[in-house]
């Protein structure tokens, strides 16, 4: 698992920083850790359409919490004791509180009945290659030169870059549509990269149309 | 022929206005209290007939005189598959239900994800032509593979989310929708939750070891409708000839026996229209899916770990995801997606207190007295 490209330990040494974990019902274990709250949020809705339900978990506030307990190597080893906290009535419109973890526990076996092509540690590799390309899009969304220029739009309403604003639009529409209803790590890692990378180039070619 | 009552909306059984009725109940039924408790532990069905087997109920089940909703004799020697059923029911609608376009029903749900699958697998391009899908958000939701890759590239999609099942628009269309899905298994959701991913439990003979039953009952009642619930079901079992022995196929078989009539005539609950000639109209033109004499000899043959349920809630009704897996390959839906309940919206529930024979509906407030007067012979004595 750590020598997975975008293998994160998902943790931090600084006890008091939230750190979450996506929950799954289904197999009773954690998936992944992070202490991105907005990240979490949209990980979850895009792992819904795979795992269908999946809850984010505070626990940095377990009695038993610690940095060195747990990581994203093991986390599906990993549960938390007060699971009636999860409102499982609240899955399809997904604005709901993150319950704090009372104690983390070990996970339940995996089913016996769970179909041998589910792996588990494959699945938690999916989640880190789409928080990869999260954390990517969410860079170019606050970065690219279209924020830029909505920023100067907010104050000169010159209207210059609408149509590098669309084509942002586009390009996170497509990348979390690979993410959303892609299964295939390889195939889907390589489409964002050809996407993500092409649109950081369109970019700069357009800064150079600028100038 | 006189007109008699055949069915009663239980939710409206504590209204005072009938007490009396309710003490002639008592005379015959000295448990009368605990089958008016029923409401509080499915409180989304609103009348419990016993369709099969003996009637250990209150009420005479006289609605399977008037409507197609008996239970069909046990045949033992029923080989198909749940695939090879579905395939078949596509088929046949096809071949008798063609004369106007059908209008599928699809919260993304296991259900209704059979009827498309058997609908893709059986009729060809120019078929699909014919057939329109309403759905909503929450249906893309819950299946967004199967609505990208095989809904949306074949099939018109009308928007479900204030779309009412009216009477204007059974004329126009075959209204088709998953009805009776769940009780082919073990629908009712109150008492899955608890077992649904537990196979032992769920294996546990109800009739020599019924006490995590009765505790689920307690809990969500108290002891004495437990005792009245388990005893009156078993009872009613025991009449049967169909193989019963589990805490699954005690809960299979409330479901599957219980709850039919109240689907069948779901129409009463939900639907907006109040045209007098609505609910023949529905019964004529709503086509629930499962209703089919080989869905249910298979589901009285497959009540077993790995046709109906697994050992974790991710696989409940094993078959029919099975059944999808074979044509979309979708490996997450089959192992992940759990039951929940149906995305309804809420629908004020209409006035109305019984249905009589000729399916015309009368209210307390304007029929009290025929009420009265009918009333009597509807108490199974």
């Amino acid at each position: 698992m750590k020598n997975f490209k975008y293998f994160n330990y998902g943790i931090t040494t600084d006890t008091g920083m939230p750190t979450y974990a996506l929950y799954c019902p289904i197999l009773d274990c954690f998936l992944y850790l992070l202490q991105d709250i907005t990240l979490a949020k949209e990980l979850r809705f895009l792992l819904s359409s795979k795992y269908f339900l999946v809850y984010i978990i505070r626990i940095n506030c377990a009695t038993n919490y610690h940095p060195h307990l747990i990581d994203n190597e093991i986390c599906d080893q990993w549960s938390f004791t007060n699971k009636n906290d999860i409102d499982l009535s609240q899955v399809r419109y997904s604005i709901h509180s993150e319950p704090k973890a009372v104690e983390l526990c070990s996970a339940s076996p995996v089913p016996q009945d769970l179909p041998d092509f589910i792996d588990i540690k494959k699945e938690k590799q999916w989640i880190m290659m789409c928080a990869h390309w999260l954390h990517k899009l969410d860079l170019l969304r606050t970065t690219h030169f279209a924020a830029i220029a909505d920023d100067v739009d907010r104050a000169l309403n010159l209207k210059l870059v609408d149509n590098n604003n669309d084509r942002f639009k586009k390009i996170e529409q497509q990348a979390l549509q690979l993410m959303y209803t892609g299964t295939d790590l390889n195939e889907v890692d390589s489409q964002l990269d050809n996407l993500l990378t092409n649109f950081d180039v369109n970019f700069y070619n357009f800064k150079f149309d600028c100038q | 022929m006189n007109k008699e009552i055949i069915y009663i909306n239980h939710q409206k059984l504590a209204d005072p206005r009938i007490k009396d009725c309710i003490e002639q109940c008592r005379v015959s039924y000295p448990d009368i209290d605990q089958f008016l408790k029923m409401g509080r532990s499915d409180p989304g069905t609103e009348s419990k007939y016993l369709r099969s087997g003996k009637n250990t109920y209150p009420f005479k089940s006289s609605i399977v005189d008037h409507l197609p909703i008996g239970v069909p004799d046990y045949n033992p020697n029923f080989s198909l598959t749940f695939g090879e059923v579905s395939d078949q029911r596509a088929q046949e609608l096809r071949r008798t239900k063609w004369d106007r376009p059908w209008l599928v029903f699809h919260s993304g749900g296991v259900d209704s994800t059979v009827i498309l699958t058997s609908i893709l697998k059986n009729f060809s391009t120019a078929d699909l032509s014919n057939i329109h899908v309403a759905s909503n958000y929450a249906g893309v939701y819950e299946n967004p593979k199967f609505f990208m890759e095989h809904i949306s590239p074949n099939f018109r999609i009308i928007d479900s989310s204030e779309l009412d099942i009216s009477t204007e628009l059974l004329n126009k269309y075959y209204v088709i929708n998953g009805e009776f899905g769940d009780q082919l298994y073990a629908g009712p959701v109150y008492l899955v939750r608890e077992f649904m991913d537990n196979a032992d439990l769920w294996e546990t003979n109800i009739r020599t070891n019924p006490d995590r039953m009765l505790q689920a009952l307690t809990d969500q009642v108290d002891k004495p409708f437990a005792n009245w619930y388990y005893e009156t079901l078993i009872e009613n079992i025991n009449s049967t000839n169909i193989p019963m022995e589990t805490y699954h196929d005690f809960n299979w078989w409330f479901s599957f026996n219980v709850m039919w009539s109240a689907l069948t005539l779901r129409s009463l609950k939900f639907s907006r229209t109040t045209d007098d000639d609505h609910l023949s109209v529905y019964l004529n033109s709503h086509i629930p899916w499962f209703n089919t004499t080989d869905y249910q000899q298979w589901s009285m043959n497959n009540n077993k770990r790995g046709e109906k349920y697994s050992t974790y809630a991710g696989l409940y009704k094993t078959a029919a995801k099975r059944y999808i897996y074979d044509y979309d390959h979708d490996k997450y839906y089959y192992a992940f997606k759990p039951k929940l309940a149906s995305s309804g919206r809420k629908v004020k529930i209409k006035n109305w207190f019984c249905m009589l024979s000729d399916f015309s509906t009368l209210n307390l407030d304007d029929n009290l007295q025929q009420i009265i007067e009918l009333f009597p012979a509807h108490i199974n004595r």
